[in-house]
């Protein structure tokens, strides 16, 4: 099992704010949550995104650059560009979590450019050059919830205000070319930024609102680095291609600052080692330059062109280990993608794709717990595209929907080491516009 | 722990690759090709594919009847020229062709579906490359607001009467081959006799001022050369470019656009330089 490290800064905030009252305690799950714990959040690319992410062995667009540059070399065209934009929705629902009785929920929704991608030939090859937004949160959220059942002192009111941004991009240049007529390479060199801000104000009123407890977090990280894709794209016998393709962020600069406050209930007798103390304000400063730590990345696909009307594709995608460092650290995980493509007519295709997007946290346990395990959820996709053509152009539409249950720790375990998980869904949906245009 | 699939999916994956690894070579990735891409015309609607087949009629006809002015450099100067004239234009369906006739007076046609002749007496008229692409851009308006083909009544089949044209673009047998053979002469007698009409030509002006500007050129170059034009025609008295309404109401209109729109007003380059290089003229 794996835990925050007690002596990263994080993971310091997370043992500091422990105050009395359990409901406040949900600043414990209030953290980088669909980032941090999976690798498959929003897929990249109309054409991709409709395949459920199975392009490693197709990418012979644009959004090859991101998936598999060396398949940029089959596209049929010389110049091409393309661009996406999505509305991805998440919601994260913690059962049960106040008082037993009220659900947590967590909304996220944002509209944002996820690709553009751009190339034409060079030399013998080609090169192109790309942007990709890989996860994107914006969680705005202003909730009261009234008469807390199972809390002591009895909670009148909860109030919880909550903003959370999560972007993360890669961008730059590409090159591909032939090897031989089976074989073809390619690398995109991107640059990596992520940056992330999160407030969480919290007041909590005891004794029908006579008193109350006041927290507030202010948490931020900017991350950049470079992220090398490498790619191969063989044709070992007609009809099929095979893609691999490699890649890593290498972090070079990162800063964490986070910024703890609370005052305490007057009526409530607090720990001497909690953080909130009565009618005293207790301030927490933090900063870091600790880097995260990423995984390799091992992208497989194979395609299947049997017709110039249906295209079949599937993909693993092995994401490694990782240490602790400015995170816990995280399991491998390999996750598939299976897709295909269908023309109705010269004019109209459709695409349909399965996906998973495992947790990287180990299954949470129940007992002998000490600290706050991260949450655990496996969730599979659907994706559903149609596509309109014309001569030189290509108008996309289509949408992704993502689902998985599983187990989170909102609290910290009791004295005795039982964790008191509660049932976790998320639940996501982004629907996507797209034109590519070759000339 | 490894998440995910199982080993013995992996195994199988394995044995998969092994597999095509002993299959036999391919030579190329032709099978990449989508529907969209093999089909070409075929996701042009019915019209438009009437219309290229058209216009490739009428320029076969063009061609018959004018030589091709063999000059590869000045040829490609002028498909790089038209090119992006089009590209800027509002039907990228088309593909465009661009051609030099051999003939020292000075106009220019295009048919339906975007094959554009000039002549070479028409580009000895131009003094840099904006008001070459200004005669270019006003051929290509026609094009793009289909003139000939409204003129003509030309239809795909799923709008063909008996009175149409079009059963005859997709049909065999004397009958339709003399009614193709008829509407071809009509497009040509309009092209190197009468003329578009007034209207036409003064909406083909407008369309190409803005199609100059869109592009980056010089949006008064075709007053310009409109200026030089009846200027030389004034002065040897010839009849080739009479298939176009008088000079003075053309340039009179576009003033009128140039005032409304602030083409003016632009400073856009007329790039006299590489024309000069080009067609080997001394600065």
């Amino acid at each position: 099992m794996k835990m925050h490290d007690a002596h990263h800064p994080i993971a310091v905030f997370h043992y500091l704010i422990l105050p009395l009252f359990i409901v406040a305690m949900l600043l414990c799950s209030a953290g980088p949550k669909a980032d941090e714990y999976h690798y498959n959040n929003i897929l990249i690319g109309d054409r991709a995104a409709g395949m459920g992410g199975a392009y490693t062995g197709v990418s012979d667009d644009p959004a090859g650059l991101y998936y598999n540059p060396a398949g940029i070399v089959y596209a049929i065209g010389s110049n091409i560009s393309g661009s996406m934009n999505a509305l991805h929705q998440t919601n994260t629902t913690y059962k049960g979590a106040l008082g037993g009785t009220y659900n947590w929920q967590r909304k996220s929704s944002v509209l944002f450019p996820n690709y553009f991608g751009v190339f034409q030939p060079l030399g013998k090859g080609k090169v192109g050059f790309s942007y990709a937004v890989l996860d994107s949160i914006l969680e705005d959220q202003d909730q009261t919830f009234k008469n807390i059942p199972g809390t002591s002192p009895a909670v009148s009111t909860f109030i919880i205000n909550f903003n959370n941004q999560d972007s993360t991009y890669n961008v730059g240049p590409s090159y591909a070319a032939d090897i031989n007529d089976k074989l073809s390479a390619g690398i995109s060199l991107y640059y990596h930024i992520r940056t992330q801000e999160r407030i969480n104000n919290q007041i909590t009123y005891v004794l029908s609102d006579t008193d109350y407890e006041w927290t507030n977090q202010y948490f931020h990280t900017e991350e950049s680095g470079l992220r090398p894709v490498f790619g191969l794209m063989w044709t070992p016998r007609d009809k099929i291609a095979v893609g691999l393709s490699l890649s890593k962020t290498f972090i070079y600069s990162s800063s964490t600052e986070v910024q703890n406050s609370c005052i305490g209930a007057s009526t409530v007798t607090y720990s001497s080692s909690s953080f909130c103390q009565s009618d005293v304000l207790n301030r927490a400063d933090y900063k870091s330059d600790k880097k995260k730590a990423y995984p390799l990345q091992l992208r497989t696909g194979i395609a299947y062109f049997p017709n110039e009307r249906l295209l079949l594709s599937g993909d693993l995608a092995y994401n490694s280990a990782t240490d602790a460092s400015l995170v816990a650290a995280r399991e491998a995980v390999l996750n598939f993608a299976l897709g295909a493509e269908y023309y109705l007519n010269p004019q109209w295709a459709v695409r349909g794709g399965v996906y998973s997007n495992y947790a990287n946290t180990p299954e949470l346990r129940t007992t002998g717990v000490s600290g706050i395990q991260p949450e655990h959820v496996d969730m599979y996709g659907l994706s559903l595209s149609l596509s309109q053509f014309s001569r030189n152009s290509i108008l996309t539409f289509g949408f992704t929907f993502m689902n998985g249950d599983g187990k989170a720790q909102l609290f910290a375990p009791d004295m005795s080491g039982n964790a008191g998980l509660h049932d976790v869904n998320i639940s996501t949906l982004t629907m996507f516009l797209s034109a590519t245009y070759s000339y | 722990m490894e998440r995910g699939l199982t080993k013995t999916t992996l195994s199988l994956i394995h044995l998969l690759l092994l597999t095509l690894l002993c299959s036999a070579p391919v030579l190329a990735n032709e099978f990449r090709t989508r529907l969209h891409q093999a089909v070409g015309e075929k996701t042009l609607s019915e019209d438009v594919i009437a219309e290229i087949r058209f216009g490739r009629q009428v320029a076969a006809r063009i061609l018959g009847r004018e030589k091709l002015y063999s000059d590869e450099a000045l040829t490609h100067y002028i498909n790089l020229i038209g090119t992006a004239l089009a590209l800027h234009s509002s039907r990228n369906e088309l593909e465009y062709h661009f051609a030099v006739l051999d003939k020292s007076y000075a106009n220019a046609y295009s048919t339906p579906g975007g094959y554009v002749f000039i002549t070479k007496g028409a580009i000895d008229m131009a003094q840099d490359e904006a008001e070459l692409a200004a005669v270019l851009a006003h051929e290509v308006a026609h094009v793009t607001h289909r003139h000939i083909v409204k003129d003509l009544n030309i239809h795909g089949t799923e709008r063909a009467n008996l009175s149409g044209l079009t059963r005859i673009l997709g049909a065999f047998g004397d009958t339709t081959r003399v009614a193709l053979s008829k509407t071809v002469d009509k497009a040509m007698s309009i092209l190197f006799n009468t003329g578009y009409n007034t209207r036409e030509e003064l909406e083909a002006d407008q369309t190409a001022t803005l199609l100059l500007a869109e592009t980056g050129y010089d949006p008064t170059a075709l007053k310009r050369y409109l200026q030089r034009l009846a200027t030389a025609m004034q002065a040897s008295h010839g009849n080739e470019t009479q298939t176009h309404p008088p000079s003075a109401e053309r340039q009179q209109a576009l003033d009128t656009l140039y005032a409304a729109e602030g083409l003016d007003r632009l400073s856009f380059p007329t790039v006299r330089a590489r024309f000069n290089k080009v067609t080997g003229r001394t600065p």
